[in-house]
């Protein structure tokens, strides 16, 4: 409506009355908010009413800053749940989650490795929802990961990344780099030993940038010494709290304003090869952001954050193993998952060539990808070259990260082995001893070699675990092992003591201690047989994450 | 756009039931706190079992060569723990208005170790072949800040037990006290060394304080006189004792005789304490007294 311009608030009140002017002063504060819609067109898109002519609901993508980055409408096509499985939408529904679910765990977090782990003590044990925060925040970045690799996966597969869309493509590189690298940085950050070593790992692989010079001065700047120490983790903070999330956003929205230049890629069949009619959507296949769209992507939101909260109040615990030690190197410690595929990279020889130089050139591959394929067609069956290595490239990191655990050729001494099955320093295993119930823990001396009948029905799960080291030292029995991996006619010894009691006499601690005896046993100086033997001791109240 | 609204109020439900279940079964409320039922609660003693592990691990690997595995202390190498510890040691201190809680001064002393040898366990008379060194990494010793708190939690896990653990005697035993009468059985002289070097005990759990007053050493004097060439002398010092009576009657009523030539007595009676025997076994003085006698 118009309104001649009045000098005062009082001027108008005279002429329209306190109501009325209310009324008016209120309907332009909305539109302010809203960048065009006053209160009626926010009725009107909330009744489902047909937008009226001029349409007011294209407004706020016109003038407002926050909608500036969507397109005004989709394509109907773009709607549906194919093509797109909307991973793009929810990697960026997870992002936001972990910018909150982040923010609030930083006000109660230290970089420092005397305060650090304290403090995830003091979250998990202390503050509340502390827990489920950290849980949602470490289930949401392991989702973003695999959200935005399968986003690119699938914009591949449909080809969505040839003309026009180059560089939409090219700034989608950059956001996995950065989603990998913030996962990464943040995998620090709790100063366990999960943490310090599968980052170690990586960090590692920068001091084998060639030359080596360039390469120790890489790892120095990285790791802010040379081990990860109180330098290496403010550093990874700092590039995981601020560095990285800037630039992440920054590339974000240049990612999204692009997708308004060019339009969603429509199904490749839609379109002829080498045509793109994104941009050219006839009047009848055109789906209004307000409000089909808003609400449509406000769900999806709310279904992301309904998972992440439900699975991780009742599925899901974000591991936390023992306080970081420099000195100290668990066995079998692997990279994060993402990162397994270069880890089983490593194992095929030259730490240069596969740690770094090969993962570059992957990355620059993939950078320059629609620069390089100018095929103009998007369509499958005349991609098939293309998707013959995109499903074999697959293949081959499923296979490299399978490569990359501790499954695949390492392998320490056969009875250190058995030793790190039978007790792992942090997440017990199947065959772990501490998987059996502290009551049942009846204390003893026993061979495995020869268990005593009695124990079967005493304490079946004791005798239960018992065969099974039996069984993990049968393994290392295989003629076909070379001789020195051989624990020939290899048997145990358990020796289960009570250590600590309470007031009451009834055992708090047990001291468990396993030998374990072989033929070709090591030998000592004068000749004595040096049998493996390995202490934990188990008490009664403890917890581990995996439980 | 109705299913939308719909789905919306499901999502919207689900996740504010979960948050407010989380919420009220975390351990905020005082009910779940008390019972320790709260997830917090249930964290917290899952947490400290490993923390109890994790520091009887280290103890396991730094302190029982010296304190003993279960805290009851080496002769000559370091002072028992438990119960002494809980049961005498700190309630002196606190008599002495010792400033500090029982949990800091077990962290200061593995973090910063001792000064000397003997102050610190004076009133049972060991010595100790060094201090305890330090242990924390702030002053160049092995463990983390986190370690010492782990060690610090198992050592104070013996607190609950402690006054059990004094309320019947670890070893029963007869003293000879100053029953003179009494025969003693054949002595053994190697074990005497021991016992002189405080590195095994005495019946009562333990060490003689001999060699705090009495070098070995030809014409030395730390308070007593030396006992170098005892054995060769004893027979003849009083008449109508041999050795091992002059030796024994020395050791049970030091005032009966005192050694002349020496700042050795007080208004007539021996610096050396009454009551010697109240802590050794026939046994004890026995072997005491076999070692003395080979020191010609």
């Amino acid at each position: 409506m118009a309104i001649e311009p009045f000098h005062t608030l009082n001027e108008m009140r005279k002429q329209y009355g306190l109501k009325r002017t209310i009324a008016i002063k209120l309907n332009e504060s909305v539109e302010r908010f809203t960048a065009g819609l006053d209160i009626n067109a926010i009725r009107g898109v909330l009744r489902g009413d047909p937008p009226p002519k001029p349409n007011p609901r294209v407004k706020p993508h016109t003038e407002g800053a926050w909608f500036h980055i969507w397109p005004s409408f989709y394509h109907i096509e773009v709607t549906k749940f194919f093509p797109t499985f909307r991973l793009g939408l929810i990697s960026t529904a997870l992002f936001l989650i972990e910018i909150i679910t982040g923010l609030f765990l930083m006000i109660f977090y230290t970089p420092s490795p005397t305060a650090a782990y304290g403090d995830m003590l003091r979250i998990l044990s202390n503050v509340p929802l502390g827990m489920l925060v950290r849980d949602i925040h470490r289930l949401a970045a392991e989702l973003m990961v695999l959200a935005v690799a399968l986003h690119m996966w699938r914009t591949f597969l449909t080809g969505s990344y040839k003309k026009p869309r180059q560089f939409t493509y090219h700034t989608g590189v950059w956001l996995l780099l950065f989603t990998l690298l913030l996962s990464f940085t943040g995998y620090l950050l709790p100063w366990d030993q999960l943490s310090l070593w599968a980052v170690t790992i990586g960090a590692s692989m920068a001091d084998a940038t060639p030359p080596p010079e360039v390469g120790q001065a890489v790892g120095l700047l990285l790791r802010g010494g040379l081990d990860l120490g109180a330098g290496g983790l403010l550093r990874f903070y700092l590039l995981h709290v601020f560095a990285l999330p800037a630039l992440l956003i920054l590339f974000l929205f240049v990612h999204y304003y692009k997708v308004i230049r060019h339009g969603h890629s429509l199904p490749p069949g839609l379109d002829a090869p080498g045509e793109d009619s994104a941009r050219k959507v006839p009047p009848d296949k055109r789906v209004p952001f307000l409000p089909n769209i808003a609400t449509s992507e406000l769900l999806w939101f709310g279904v992301v954050i309904a998972v992440l909260v439900v699975g991780s109040a009742f599925f899901y615990d974000a591991p936390l193993e023992n306080h970081a030690d420099p000195l100290n190197t668990p066995l079998h410690t692997v990279a994060p998952w993402y990162f397994l595929w270069i880890q089983g990279m490593l194992k095929l020889g030259d730490k240069s060539l596969w740690g770094v130089v090969v993962p570059t050139i992957l990355l620059l591959l993939h950078f320059l990808l629609p620069y390089y394929d100018y095929s103009p067609s998007r369509r499958a069956h005349q991609r098939r070259f293309g998707w013959v290595v995109s499903f074999f490239s697959v293949g081959i990191i499923v296979i490299l990260s399978f490569m990359g655990t501790s499954a695949y050729l390492v392998g320490g001494a056969s009875e250190t082995e058995v030793g790190f099955e039978f007790m792992r320093p942090e997440r017990p295993g199947p065959h772990d001893i501490r998987t059996v119930k502290f009551d049942e823990m009846k204390p003893g001396e026993y061979d495995t070699g020869a268990l005593p009948e009695q124990l079967k029905e005493e304490s079946p799960h004791l005798y239960e675990k018992l065969e099974s080291l039996q069984a993990l030292i049968k393994i290392y029995q295989n003629p076909n092992l070379r001789p020195e991996k051989q624990l020939t006619n290899g048997h145990a010894v358990v020796k289960i003591e009570d250590w600590e009691s309470d007031e009451k006499g009834s055992p708090v601690m047990r001291k468990i201690t396993l030998t374990v005896l072989w033929d070709t046993m090591p030998q000592d100086g004068q000749g004595n047989a040096q049998p493996f033997v390995k202490t934990i001791f188990v008490h009664r109240d403890a917890i581990y994450s995996y439980e | 756009m109705n299913t939308r609204i719909f789905i919306g109020i499901v999502l919207f439900l689900v996740i504010f039931v979960v948050l407010g279940y989380v919420l009220l079964t975390e351990g905020l409320l005082d009910v779940q706190a008390q019972d320790r039922l709260g997830r917090m609660q249930v964290f917290d003693a899952g947490y400290s079992g490993r923390s109890l592990e994790n520091g009887a691990a280290i103890f396991d690997q730094y302190c029982t060569s010296c304190h003993g595995t279960h805290g009851e202390g080496v002769p000559g190498k370091g002072p028992q723990l438990y119960p002494y510890l809980f049961t005498t040691r700190f309630p002196e201190l606190r008599a002495a208005n010792y400033p500090n809680s029982l949990r800091n001064f077990i962290k200061i002393a593995i973090a910063g170790g001792r000064p000397d040898y003997t102050q610190y366990w004076a009133g049972r008379g060991e010595t100790y072949a060094a201090p305890m060194q330090t242990w924390g990494q702030s002053f160049g010793g092995p463990l983390r800040d986190d370690q010492i708190e782990y060690l610090t939690d198992y050592i104070l896990s013996w607190e609950a037990t402690a006054s059990l653990a004094t309320s019947t005697p670890a070893v029963p035993f007869e003293a000879i006290g100053s029953d003179l009468a009494k025969e003693l059985p054949q002595g053994d002289a190697a074990r005497g060394q021991q016992v002189w070097d405080q590195t095994v005990r005495l019946a009562s759990g333990q060490v003689t304080p001999c060699k705090s007053c009495h070098a070995l050493e030809p014409g030395s004097v730390i308070v007593g006189p030396s006992l170098a060439g005892i054995g060769s002398r004893a027979g003849s010092t009083v008449s109508g004792q041999d050795a091992t009576t002059y030796l024994r009657h020395s050791t049970q009523a030091p005032s009966e005789h005192i050694v002349e030539g020496g700042n050795f007595s007080a208004n007539g009676k021996s610096l050396m304490p009454d009551g010697l025997g109240d802590s050794m076994s026939a046994q004890d003085l026995a072997d005491l007294i076999a070692y003395l006698l080979t020191l010609q």
